[in-house]
């Protein structure tokens, strides 16, 4: 997966060499990404790596964005309905006994 | 930031509170299967305010049990032994946000922050009973805990956490949303550091871990759902501050992995509103010695 620095996980892996437009090596596939790298890779100008991220845990990430996106461009989402209602509720009747 | 940096930086932090010898030593009683309530007894009998909490909670109306329970052994052989670790964990959390209170000026106050995770701990024991959980008491020492990388952030990492808070302020905005573009790292990162550091079981990291994302807990999606859902009715009922005011969103996927039906929620919610205030006094013992 193509992520921009911003992004990477704590345990994350490069997935990919990076290599520079000389065809040096900047990184190397398996290497843990630490704040070293990062440095190094910005320098030159890198943007964007490949990193390792299992199977199941991309399939959560895409569920999960896709349903809040889905929530939120649609305005329906139940829960939160009743929640937020529930919530207003409470707290005023809240102020009223608290006087 | 990543994570061998930010573990650096926890490691390296000499005065890392630790979790009092009481819970430590208790707990490598409760783990032996030779140990008997006495064992237990003997250390907790040791230390007078968890002696007081214990007897307190014990007697409280959550129990209702129909005598008044006066020594610490009944009070074991009739709470169990995985109840009364779990009490006495919620109860060092307790000190431990206590302690750190005075030391430095917050950025916002400290105890709203309580009151946040003390109300996030109730919605979630109470989601618990609704699901009849099996242990609801952890799901009480993961809402508790579920924001104690804030406090770390706090009290060891004070401009990062400084310049978090005001952007989040200035832009109205869930601090887990920013943290991670703006430092680095998120405080459930923290959080979950500190948990490795106190061996707390995995089931609690996870819930401290995956708080914001259930879906990424490998074993405990729906502990960590139901701290999801407890966050935000905490936050929905403005019961203390978590350092935004902003309710973060359960989605259907979310709230269904808890367990709970959609007509759960309103009476699950009065029953949180009851129990904060209740709960709270219980805790308080310092104050009232």
């Amino acid at each position: 997966m193509k992520v921009s620095f911003e992004e990477i996980n704590i345990g994350d892996l490069l997935s990919a060499d990076v290599i520079n437009p000389n065809g040096a090596i900047l990184a190397r596939k398996g290497e843990i990404i630490d704040s070293e790298t990062v440095r190094r890779l910005k320098l030159w100008g890198v943007t964007k790596i490949n990193i390792h991220v299992p199977k199941s845990v991309l399939k959560a990430k895409v569920e999960e964005k896709a349903e809040e996106t889905q929530e939120i461009t649609t305005g329906i989402n139940k829960v939160m309905d009743i929640i937020l209602h529930t919530a207003k509720k409470i707290k005023s009747q809240r102020s009223v006994k608290g006087g | 930031m990543t994570l061998e940096e930010l573990k650096k930086i926890i490691d390296g932090i000499t005065d890392l509170p630790s979790l009092p010898s009481v819970i430590v030593k208790v707990m490598e009683v409760l783990n032996n299967p030779k140990s008997s309530a006495q064992d237990v007894k003997k250390i907790i009998e040791n230390d007078y305010i968890q002696t007081v909490r214990i007897l307190r909670v014990a007697n409280s109306s959550y129990y209702s049990f129909p005598q008044k329970i006066s020594t610490v052994t009944t009070a074991i052989v009739l709470l169990g032994f995985s109840e009364i670790k779990n009490l006495l964990l919620s109860s060092s959390v307790y000190d431990f946000f206590e302690k750190n209170k005075g030391e430095k000026q917050f950025v916002f106050s400290q105890t709203k922050f309580l009151d946040h995770s003390i109300g996030v701990a109730i919605a979630a024991r109470t989601i618990g009973e609704f699901i009849s959980y099996d242990e609801p008491e952890e799901l009480f020492v993961g809402g508790l805990l579920h924001d104690i990388g804030k406090v770390i952030m706090h009290q060891f990492m004070e401009e990062d956490f400084e310049k978090l808070i005001k952007n989040v302020i200035k832009t109205k905005s869930l601090m887990y949303k920013k943290e991670k573009r703006i430092l680095g790292y998120n405080h459930p990162e923290v959080g979950m550091m500190l948990a490795k550091k106190w061996k707390l079981a995995d089931k609690i990291s996870d819930m401290i871990a995956y708080h914001h994302r259930p879906f990424l807990s490998k074993n405990y999606k729906r502990e960590a759902a139901i701290i999801n859902l407890a966050d935000c009715i905490a936050r929905a009922l403005e019961i203390g501050y978590a350092g935004d005011d902003q309710v973060p969103i359960v989605t259907t996927k979310v709230f269904s992995l808890t367990g709970l039906k959609i007509r759960d929620i309103k009476p699950l919610m009065q029953e949180t509103e009851i129990k904060f205030s209740e709960t709270k006094t219980l805790f308080s013992v310092k104050s009232n010695l």
